[in-house]
């Protein structure tokens, strides 16, 4: 079924639209989860939560992209899921090392409050400008590594590099993100 | 701010900008597959070659070690064949010899003549040879033996030794014919030159055999000689694993001079078994087999 299809279901208010959603997008909402949280049945239950939160936001959300929308939803979820879940436990895996590579780029002084320019949209609006600034390679392997949260191999194997090239650009890119943070006032 | 909070940012990204970035992972994922599809295509195809360049070798060199051993034992038949015209040649035929001496040394035409004569020599002995059950010879036989008697054929000495005269003819005949006291060819004969290595011929076809039939005995004939000589002169070797040999039609048991019997088994499909060469299956004209199944019909 087609994606415009599927959100008029969802506008109808007619239930097929999650059998569909979960029939065309599933698999691929459970991969964005588990990326981030590592684990498969925390991952069944944030694709779950996401079809209900779908419900919840269409209408009177439109999306233009069924699957990059969805792939937000499912991300942000498994996000909360685990650092609920890493308020109790903090082990390694991949997101620790995502969340230990983008701490280069974050104030550790704690003078800037990142909720408060989170609610305020200023810190979304400028990561959506610098990811569009960002060249093409460059900025697929941001968002892959920091949208998707995905492994360096995986990211490599996906873009055919070697490991080392894409933890170099991915590094230079942080770099990048900083300064453009600081210019920004973000941070000092 | 924090880390986590950055991380959550980036969860606000545009989904254009997210799908965009999908769109180019998933066109290198299947860039990726068709790469993939290649170099396995590649892979199975080179493979294949290998293989078929292996068997291709295999066969050739069971083919060329199957070919040296029928080579190297009709050496040894035709040296003991040519060491028996020797002897026979100095003590019964010197005639012939000496016939042939001259043959080799004069010129062609000269040549031409004494065949002549020779030819005439024959006919004029027809009947003894016909007794004898002794293929006539040609004109040409005999020509063709003074031309190769160096080689020692077994053909060749005794075609010189009746060339010579009618008297000497009987006397060669018997020395060449080896096994056979009386000097009467025998159906082992039909072997050719393999004839040094047994005493007897027999056959059965795999229906008779099946109904408890006994062996024949068959009769020999110059025509039949010819016939299975060609056979098997102009048959390939095949490993038989690669052969469709289908069901046996004749078996044919030699027997050597310790009475052990070998047997050849021809197949339906024109192959030919030889226990002397397991593994290996001799594939013979379709004319040549024909001609093969006349002779035990």
């Amino acid at each position: 079924m087609e994606d415009t299809e599927i959100i008029d279901l969802y506008w109808k208010r007619d239930e097929r639209a999650i059998e569909e959603t979960d029939h065309k997008y599933g698999k691929y909402c459970h991969t964005v989860a588990y990326n981030v949280l590592g684990d498969h049945e925390d991952s069944r239950e944030c694709v779950n939560d996401t079809w209900l939160r779908a419900w919840k936001s269409m209408p009177p959300q439109r999306p233009s992209v069924l699957r990059a929308f969805l792939a937000k939803i499912a991300r942000n979820l498994a996000f909360d899921r685990y650092r609920a879940r890493s308020a109790s436990k903090r082990g390694g895996g991949t997101m620790e090392a995502v969340l230990d590579e983008l701490a280069e780029c974050a104030d550790l002084s704690g003078k800037w409050n990142g909720e408060e320019l989170y609610a305020a949209g200023e810190l979304k609006e400028a990561i959506n400008q610098f990811v569009k600034d960002l060249p093409e390679r460059e900025g697929d392997l941001f968002v892959r590594r920091y949208f998707f949260a995905e492994a360096i191999p995986d990211i490599a194997k996906r873009y055919q590099m070697t490991e080392n090239n894409v933890t170099v650009i991915l590094s230079r890119t942080r770099k990048k993100l900083r300064n453009y943070l600081t210019e920004g006032g973000f941070m000092e | 701010m924090r880390a986590e909070d950055l991380f959550k940012a980036m969860g606000e990204l545009d989904e254009e900008l997210i799908a965009r970035s999908d769109r180019r992972a998933s066109s290198g994922k299947r860039k990726r597959r068709g790469q993939n599809s290649v170099y396995r295509f590649a892979v199975v195809a080179i493979s294949a070659a290998a293989a078929v360049f292996l068997l291709l070798m295999a066969r050739d060199f069971i083919g060329t070690r199957g070919a040296q051993s029928t080579k190297s034992s009709q050496l040894v038949s035709q040296e003991k064949d040519g060491a028996q015209e020797d002897v026979v040649m100095a003590g019964e035929a010197p005639d012939a010899a000496e016939a042939a001496e001259e043959d080799k040394a004069a010129g062609p035409d000269e040549t031409q003549g004494k065949n002549g004569s020779k030819s005439e020599a024959v006919s004029e002995d027809g009947e003894a040879s016909e007794a004898d059950g002794v293929k006539a010879p040609t004109a040409a036989e005999p020509e063709a033996a003074a031309e190769t008697e160096s080689a020692g054929g077994n053909d060749s000495v005794r075609s010189n030794a009746e060339g010579a005269g009618a008297d000497s003819k009987a006397g060669a005949d018997s020395a060449a014919d080896a096994g056979s006291p009386d000097g009467e060819k025998e159906a082992v004969d039909l072997m050719g030159d393999k004839k040094g290595d047994y005493i007897s011929l027999e056959y059965i076809s795999a229906e008779d055999q099946a109904d408890g039939k006994s062996t024949t005995v068959p009769d020999y004939t110059p025509e039949g000689e010819e016939i299975l000589s060609r056979a098997f002169d102009n048959g390939k070797p095949v490993p038989s694993m690669m052969a469709n040999t289908g069901d046996p039609v004749y078996y044919v048991f030699l027997t050597k001079e310790n009475g052990k019997v070998d047997t050849i088994t021809f197949y339906e499909n024109s192959y030919v078994s030889m226990d002397n060469y397991p593994g290996v299956v001799m594939r013979i004209s379709q004319a040549d087999y024909e001609d093969v199944m006349t002779l035990f019909r």
